[in-house]
């Protein structure tokens, strides 16, 4: 089963790192770890192709101190569709 | 604007976009919550809580709860006999454990603790336990009786 600690020691992984650090895309980290493996599972099948796709996406994961705002942003970036 | 310079300056992180300290290590898994944390001879707590909204509890044993391998103490309602039971956020009408009867399904009747996880929730999970919260009242009309002020 992949973990977030497997995904950390992925060469991607910085990238992903880098665009959630940047935007304040986590707060407690509690749901990091879910946000995380889902989108860079989303990102490697290549589905998110706008901002629709991208909170479709992450509507499974939920995340009760950013306000969602941050991690969309991130994300956007990260599949550069436009937020 | 000379002052406003300085204080600017002085304040470091004000008006600038700052990463979180923390960032790293939650974003790698590394950072530990508060459900990681271990230290020797910590105990473990769980609490029955009522599978009912509203009914009277008839009578709690703790006797066989109480004599498992494991278990340190079982507290029910029966030790808040000498202190303040009640707290809440807004008003004090909350009791720190069920007072005779419950008013939500959810609020908690015993606690446990145990020298092991897995000895507190068998514990909080046993039928046993459970079947001390009695059956459900016929009439929901407990939490007036009380006569504590409610917020409206």
């Amino acid at each position: 089963v992949p973990t977030v600690e497997g995904l950390a020691e992925r060469p991607e992984f910085e990238r992903l790192a880098d665009a959630f650090t940047r935007h304040a895309a986590l707060q407690c980290g509690f749901c990091t770890p879910g946000m995380l493996l889902t989108v860079a599972a989303l990102l490697e099948t290549g589905e998110l192709t706008s901002v629709e796709e991208v909170k479709r996406g992450l509507a499974g994961n939920l995340c009760r101190c950013t306000g969602y705002r941050g991690i969309l942003e991130a994300v956007c970036e990260l599949a550069e569709v436009t937020a | 604007v000379s002052r406003i310079e300085e204080v600017q300056v002085s304040a470091g992180a004000v008006g600038q976009s700052v990463p979180r300290r923390d960032a790293d290590e939650k974003l790698r898994g590394k950072a530990q919550f508060a459900g990681d944390i271990l230290v020797p001879r910590m105990l473990h707590g769980k609490v029955l809580r009522s599978p009912y909204p509203n009914a009277r509890i008839t009578s709690i044993d703790t006797t066989d709860a109480e004599k498992m391998p494991g278990v340190v103490c079982v507290l029910t309602a029966a030790d808040l006999a000498d202190l303040d039971p009640y707290w809440g956020h807004a008003i004090r009408d909350r009791p720190v454990v069920a007072i005779d009867r419950v008013r939500f399904a959810g609020e908690p009747v015993a606690a446990v603790a145990a020298e092991d996880e897995a000895t507190a929730v068998a514990v909080a999970s046993s039928s046993a336990a459970t079947a001390a919260t009695g059956s459900p009242a016929n009439r929901t009309r407990s939490i007036a009786t009380t006569g504590r002020s409610r917020m409206a």
